[in-house]
């Protein structure tokens, strides 16, 4: 059950419409697991330079170094510059689709509407797309200030994270030489060749990850053979870990197909009760859920003990 | 000034080959933080332990293993891992060049500038030709012990290559259908697009910045100079309720400000 990874409202005029943003894209399924020469999970535990001692997440601060010395900022501190209006993405300004260059798209997210917000989704995304045009707006998302822009793609909506401008080069910062006029000789080869190359679509399978494939074969012969098997930890059985994308799609399908109106509440109460039943938040190690109260942003967590960092989530999700 | 080249390649056409470096297009300007002991401002080290025992272990000496949906990890050796990486090469291979939007944005990962190596020429033909066509080129590479797909294009006159997500980490938005619902009020969706049209223009990157960016090195500074800092909490309007007397009243509002 994969957790909004952010709620808010965007807001067009004095039209409010709640929503929630999911990842559209899932992690590499190919990351490995660091384990023991016996099979054993390891984890990573963090230790002081100074002293050689293990120390928990509570004995953790942050710190931006400055001269011989570092500035430290706690997390109120850090929550303290996000804007205001940090649950809003104000539709300020709306732009031709087509005019975003692509070098600036970054990250794409689904907005799915929230409770009762049927009605405005779909009217905000009827008239982007029959005027080919994004929203764009900034908002706070995990300690940084996004630029989005918010498209109609087959009636969702779709909010994908822009490269502010100076996070990107241009040619002549990097030094590239100013266009010219090139060898006709040359060129003609060249143009030929691209000229065969020509197609519709890509070759089969060329956009899968050819590495994946070598991985899960050698996996398998593993398998079948027998060899270097190991049980995962019992704790991590309930982990939802690797089924994020069914579940995205799981939960894309119960928001959009309930009708508008009663239905679509019952369909939000079924969403929630799976929430509930997938993983148990008392079974999660206390990091975890500390990781969870940052994506939250809930306020005082490092002070919390686990069995209040429980109660706080659970009224958030 | 001109940045530092990540890496030389050779594009590969296929018999003509483009000796090219790659220049990182993005870079990251984002704040980053070093974690410290409470205790004593010391930098805290990551070590890998076994979790029962808290026996520290060497990275080199640790293995690595894939996890099975049947939550079976699978421990794969050294000698192994060595066997399915790919072969070292500087070819960038061109595969196909395809209609601009048969593989969209939502695939692009990164941007990389391609610039000249060795044979400005060839550099030069490769720049006049992309501008030539409507196409963008599908290309395959290794670079670093990792494969690669990308997409060869021109942005502002310059070749861009563009590494790709691979379709496994894609989701897949074709098979939903928009949601349902009952045909939209035509009068409330005249007056969504009046209120769009009102608030557009053209896209001008220049006008945005890292507002959050600059208040946190703001922060930075007032707290290195000993300052006090006040705080503001973030909040949630409730939905809109009447729709249409909502948009109706946000374009008069428009309308008298212009």
């Amino acid at each position: 059950m994969p957790r909004p990874f952010w709620w808010g409202s965007i807001v067009f005029g004095l039209v409010n419409i709640p929503v929630k943003l999911y990842i559209a894209n899932r992690a590499r399924d190919v990351a490995l697991r660091l384990v023991s020469p016996a099979g054993v999970p390891l984890e990573r535990r963090y230790l002081c330079s100074e002293e050689d001692v293990p120390i928990g997440d509570d004995e953790i601060i942050r710190g931006f170094p400055v001269e011989n010395d570092y500035v430290t900022l706690s997390d109120e501190e850090l929550e303290s510059v996000a804007p205001a209006k940090s649950r809003e993405i104000d539709l300020k300004l709306f732009v031709p689709a087509d005019q975003i260059a692509p070098i600036h798209f970054e990250k794409e997210y689904l907005l799915l509407p929230d409770k009762g917000a049927l009605k405005a989704y779909r009217l905000l995304a009827e008239a982007l797309r029959a005027l080919g045009r994004s929203g764009i707006a900034t908002f706070v998302l995990r300690d940084k200030e996004h630029l989005v822009a918010i498209s109609a793609h087959q009636g969702l909506l779709r909010a994908e994270t822009l490269r502010f401008l100076d996070e990107l080069r241009t040619p002549r910062e990097v030094g590239l030489p100013e266009p010219a006029k090139a060898d006709s000789r040359l060129e003609k080869s060249l143009r030929a060749a691209i000229a065969d190359l020509a197609a519709e679509r890509p070759p089969k399978n060329s956009l899968r990850n050819p590495y994946r494939a070598r991985l899960l074969r050698l996996v398998e012969s593993k398998l079948s053979a027998g060899e270097d098997i190991y049980a995962a930890p019992e704790s991590w059985h309930d982990d939802s870990g690797g089924a994020e994308v069914i579940d995205l799609m799981q939960v894309l399908k119960q928001r959009l197909e309930g009708k508008v109106g009663k239905r679509t509440v019952s369909a939000d109460k079924d969403v929630r009760a799976a929430g509930r039943s997938a993983p148990r938040l008392g079974d999660q190690p206390k990091a975890a859920l500390y990781e969870q109260a940052k994506r939250l942003r809930i306020q005082g967590r490092s002070k919390m003990s686990k069995r209040q960092l429980i109660e706080e989530i659970s009224k958030r999700l | 000034m001109s940045a530092r080249a990540l890496w030389k390649a050779v594009l590969s056409f296929g018999e003509i080959g483009v000796p090219v470096k790659l220049y990182a297009a993005a870079v990251d300007r984002n704040i980053h933080f070093r974690l410290l002991h409470k205790k004593d401002r010391a930098p805290v080290r990551q070590v890998l332990v076994e979790p029962e025992s808290g026996t520290p272990l060497a990275l080199a000496e640790a293995r690595r293993a894939y996890l099975t949906a049947q939550k079976d990890l699978v421990m794969l050796t050294p000698r192994e891992l060595e066997g399915i990486q790919p072969k070292p090469s500087r070819k960038i291979e061109l595969l196909r060049f395809l209609p601009p939007n048969t593989i969209d944005h939502r695939w692009y990962l990164r941007p990389y500038y391609l610039g000249p190596d060795s044979d400005l020429a060839a550099y030069r033909a490769l720049v006049a030709s992309l501008g030539r066509r409507d196409s963008v080129g599908l290309a395959r590479w290794v670079m670093r012990n990792k494969d690669y797909t990308g997409v060869l294009r021109l942005h502002d006159g310059y070749p861009l290559l563009f590494t790709l997500r691979y379709q496994e980490e894609m989701v897949s938005l074709a098979q939903f259908e928009a949601p349902p619902g009952p045909a939209l009020d035509s009068a409330e969706l005249k007056l969504a697009q009046q209120l769009v049209s009102m608030l557009s223009s053209d896209f001008d990157p220049r006008t945005f910045r890292d507002e959050y960016r600059l208040r946190l090195r703001e922060l930075i500074e007032t707290k290195r100079q000993g300052g006090k800092l006040r705080s503001l909490r973030p909040r949630r309007r409730a939905g809109s309720t009447d729709l249409r007397s909502s948009l109706r009243k946000s374009v008069e509002k428009i309308e008298k400000s212009a």
